[in-house]
């Protein structure tokens, strides 16, 4: 008999950084596929996660290696209510919501710039206002209820915004 | 730059010297914990037709026009129209009549107060929104002074939690 899939998946608790990282580059090459198949709206689900996981990798990797902690190390939930709660601290207008990366871009950059090593003040914009476009014009987690009729041309936009991040990874 | 980028560096400029008492452009400045940066966000309905990172651009270039005393060092500098801002988070106060009934002449009344204060038209329909509780308040105690009576109301949005 097959195990269950709550057993093979693991404690949502598992997730890590290097696990983040696995799960962005698969999200990029699912929707790569389901963009070829003409599945559009599919695709930029898939986008859109591969773009989260590629920010929320970031921040821990960045966090994890400033504090000496393992890469391997859980990213539980309690470790992101952590990182969202500093938002007024780190300067920012408002809280992110768990999925928002437009939220967490802004979240990544300012964490790094009170920890001394900030992004230029070009990158750091850039990953911020590639977030938002993702953001607030294609993705949101819960297009997975919805059926929407979506054009090509917005799934070249936001493969081209993943495609960044994804290229842009190790500078993040 | 061009020309049209060049008028609203100009422009902007104007506004972080000295920012509107009222209504648009909302300039929002924070600090990054003791690093000596800052956030600023600007949110302004003449950023549709310009993208994201031209915004950028241009924020930074009016920072850079003022006086080094005025003169802040940033970090995000961040253009987002009054409809995106609401989308995301960045005004989540909002003032609104409790209830819409009542005589034509009444929701007229009402409706020109809300755009005196500032409000915009949205996808959302007529929206008065602010960034901080304060703003809310200020713009309540107006409101109440030019339609009196039990009219209005303060929300808050808040984000989904984890």
């Amino acid at each position: 008999m097959a195990r269950s899939i709550v057993l093979r998946l693991g404690s949502p608790d598992d997730d890590s950084v290097p696990g983040f990282e696995r799960a962005a580059v698969r999200c990029f090459h699912d929707a790569g596929r389901l963009r070829i198949c003409d599945r559009r709206l599919a695709a930029i689900y898939f986008y859109g996660y591969s773009v989260e996981m590629w920010i929320k990798a970031a921040y821990f990797r960045t966090l994890f290696l400033l504090s000496g902690v393992p890469a391997k190390t859980r990213v539980d939930v309690n470790r992101r209510k952590v990182a969202v709660d500093e938002w007024n601290a780190l300067g920012l207008p408002r809280r992110p919501s768990p999925h928002d990366i437009a939220g967490w871009a802004e979240l990544l950059v300012a964490k790094r710039t009170s920890l001394g090593i900030a992004h230029t003040t070009l990158l750091s914009n850039e990953i911020a206002n590639r977030a938002t476009a993702v953001y607030r014009n294609y993705w949101r987690e819960y297009m997975r209820y919805r059926s929407v009729a979506v054009n090509l041309s917005e799934v070249s936009a936001v493969r081209a915004e993943a495609t960044w991040f994804r290229t842009h990874y190790p500078q993040l | 730059m061009s020309p049209p980028n060049e008028e609203l560096v100009v422009k902007l400029a104007g506004f972080l010297f000295q920012p509107p008492l009222k209504g648009q452009p909302f300039i929002i400045r924070k600090s990054i914990g003791t690093t000596g940066l800052q956030n600023l966000i600007v949110i302004w309905d003449r950023w549709h037709g310009v993208p994201l990172q031209e915004r950028t651009e241009i924020i930074l270039a009016a920072n850079d026009t003022l006086e080094t005393t005025m003169r802040a060092n940033l970090s995000l500098a961040l253009g987002r129209t009054m409809d995106e801002a609401i989308s995301l988070g960045y005004l989540p106060f909002r003032v609104e009549p409790i209830s819409r009934s009542g005589s034509s002449a009444d929701r007229d009344r009402i409706l020109n107060a809300l755009r005196e204060e500032g409000a915009v038209e949205t996808g959302r329909g007529l929206q008065l929104r602010f960034p901080t509780l304060e703003q809310a308040q200020d713009a309540f105690i107006q409101l109440e002074g030019k339609v009196s009576g039990p009219h209005w109301s303060i929300i808050q949005e808040v984000p989904q939690a984890e």
